[in-house]
């Protein structure tokens, strides 16, 4: 049901209006990275803040994501709330000691004494013709690091939510936004500065069936997916963690519990993917109630191919095959 | 030796006396843990060498809300800061009084009170956090300088160039403090000169000169003038570190007087040293503290107990 006070927003506008209603919050909040002051962004999530909120809030950077994040972790020292954007979530390795090394360990290492309440912003994955450089899905390697938070929204609205509440957390967060979903048809987006509560999963479809386990851009793809399921009888939960880490593990469990049958769908590579974690959690604690192996649908365990994205890609048939195939055992 | 902040020296010989003190306790301690270390009895130990005049300088001439940041091997930084010899020795240990429960290598202190952040990660991943903090204190236009001591042969680490090209742009309040010998590493000059970057060439064997040094590049700094790089590293040639020479002529450091201050010293560091091995190790329940915020290990589904 549409919210009383939303608007039609898609997804890359609801990113750029909760950042302008961070900055305006709080002044402790800084937005930097490569080209986001003056030029906007690559994307333009951050479109016109430059000029609203000055070149002290919104900062320029070098073309250095070591450097970016580097800076944005003393920045947080001194207090403050720095919101990063690496405008490919691939170039965030060129930043990843960085990352793992500093940003996720700072408040381990010092027992609490120092935070880094950084928000990473990473807009990642396929679907927008990026070739092998542009397209990386990189949650696996995040999630792997203890001390991240690790946030991936799949509507305008929990885009919105989710980014506000992640610049207000004190742990530092890795915001992965669908680039593939920047510029689809918009969504119900509220006008207040509510956030989206961190660590909770959302369910986008009821089922009795099968569980589908779905984040970012792969959120669609289950969804059509399971309308032809259910042209053939067999009705498809959908489980969207939102926050890959910390999991909401009782969300996905309290569904396969339910439904017996379990699906979790990703576009990143297989092979060590966030969806083999998954896949173990749910066995551990559902082990009595499943009917059938739990089963992925993921990127294939290639870079992903300029000219064969589209193969690459888990689609809405991939999917449905899966869903066929649990149903069936 | 006193566990506050500092106090600004009153004058030139009383400055170099206490930086002489503090010199004096760091090789101490540096001497008796690089013993232990060499015996295999303490794991992880970089010994600071003549390293510390620069070293115990740079950590007396902080402000109360100036950040220092360096490695592990910059921990004679944090006698000069105010930390006591016995807490010192605790974090070497990894025991029970460490501010950061021996969570890092020894000399990887943190010290949130004190301002003090030594880290045992990348060589340079710390002079970035550095500019970041500077960049901060020069937007909020708020007291406090960054500082950041790093070893020569971190000039060759990318996160070098990184910090000294982004740091002028933003007129950042950061000083950089180069320490360790004079090698093989590419001159400071021509590097500084592109980047916009104050260079101040001082003896990194005399702690006074250093201390002068930074004292004015943190006055710079906090004035908006941007950041400086002072080149505190020593010749490779043995010598009497300038500071001991200097009280030597002000008569303020007979041979009788150095034994008496050195063996005053050795007894501090053998009872900071006794108090640590004795202490404490964090336990196992300390394992999950820490990790986020809001931490969800204590009902953490995921987790084995390690206790």
């Amino acid at each position: 049901m549409r919210p009383a006070n939303a608007r039609q927003l898609n997804l890359v506008q609801a990113v750029n209006e909760a950042l302008a209603m961070a900055l305006a919050a709080d002044p402790d909040v800084v937005v930097m990275g490569q080209d986001v002051g003056r030029f906007g962004g690559v994307f333009r999530a951050t479109a016109d803040l430059f000029e609203r909120f000055g070149e002290d809030r919104v900062l320029d950077t070098p073309m250095n994501e070591s450097g970016l994040v580097g800076a944005a972790i003393g920045m947080a020292l001194y207090g403050m709330r720095p919101v990063a954007e690496i405008p490919f979530a691939d170039q965030m390795l060129a930043g990843f000691d960085q990352i793992v090394g500093e940003l996720s360990r700072y408040r381990y290492r010092t027992a609490g004494q120092f935070a880094c309440p950084v928000t990473l912003r990473l807009p990642y994955g396929a679907g927008v013709g990026g070739g092998m450089y542009h397209s990386l899905s990189p949650e696996a390697y995040l999630v792997h690091t203890p001390g991240l938070v690790v946030v991936c929204p799949s509507t305008p609205a929990d885009a919105k939510g989710l980014l506000l509440s992640a610049i207000r957390s004190d742990d530092p967060v890795v915001f992965l936004e669908p680039k593939a979903l920047y510029r689809r048809a918009g969504g119900p987006v509220p006008e207040g500065d509510a956030g989206v509560p961190l660590g909770r999963a959302r369910k986008v479809r009821d089922g009795d069936d099968v569980t589908l386990v779905a984040w970012g851009a792969m959120v669609p793809v289950c969804e059509e997916a399971a309308r032809q399921a259910a042209a053939d009888g067999v009705e498809c939960a959908i489980i969207d963690p939102r926050t890959l880490w910390p999991l909401d593990l009782d969300a996905i469990t309290q569904s396969v519990a339910e439904t017996g049958r379990c699906v979790i769908v990703h576009e990143a590579p297989r092979t060590g993917g966030l969806g083999g974690e998954i896949a173990a959690l749910v066995q551990e604690h559902c082990f009595l109630h499943l009917e059938a192996p739990i089963m992925r649908v993921a990127g294939f365990d290639t870079p992903v191919p300029h000219a064969l994205e589209h193969v690459y890609l888990p689609t809405p048939q991939r999917v449905l095959a899966a869903i066929e195939a649990t149903v069936a055992y | 030796m006193s566990a506050a902040l500092p106090a600004p020296a009153r004058d030139a010989t009383d400055l170099t006396a206490r930086l002489v003190e503090l010199a004096f306790l760091a090789r101490a301690v540096d001497a008796e843990l690089e013993r232990l270390a060499l015996a295999g009895r303490l794991r992880g130990f970089r010994p600071a060498r003549r390293a510390v005049w620069p070293m115990v300088a740079t950590g007396l001439a902080l402000g109360p809300e100036d950040q220092l940041f360096g490695t592990s091997r910059d921990w004679p930084a944090a006698l000069g800061r105010g930390v006591s010899a016995a807490t010192l020795m605790r974090q070497m240990f990894a025991k029970d009084g460490d501010p950061a429960l021996g969570r890092s290598l020894p000399g990887g202190l943190h010290d949130a009170v004190r301002k003090i952040i030594l880290s045992d990660g990348s060589a340079a991943a710390h002079i970035l956090h550095a500019v970041g903090f500077g960049i901060a204190a020069q937007i909020r236009r708020g007291g406090g300088v960054a500082v950041a001591l790093f070893g020569a042969g971190a000039f060759a680490s990318g996160d070098v160039h990184a910090a000294f090209s982004l740091a002028p742009v933003r007129a950042a309040r950061v000083v950089f403090v180069a320490r360790g010998p004079r090698g093989d590493e590419p001159g400071f000059d021509a590097a500084t000169e592109a980047w916009g970057l104050r260079l101040v060439p001082v003896d990194g064997d005399h702690g006074a000169a250093v201390f002068d040094a930074v004292s004015r590049a943190r006055v710079r700094a906090l004035a908006g003038e941007g950041p400086t790089l002072i080149d505190a590293r020593h010749q490779d040639s043995p010598r009497i570190p300038e500071d001991l020479l200097v009280l030597q002529r002000a008569g303020r450091l007979s041979s009788e007087a150095e034994r008496a201050t050195e063996a005053e010293i050795r007894a501090t560091v053998w009872a900071a040293r006794k108090s640590a091995e004795a202490a404490s190790a964090p336990g196992p329940d300390t394992l999950f503290a820490h990790r986020l915020a809001a931490d969800p290990d204590d009902d953490d589904p995921v987790e084995e107990d390690p206790t």
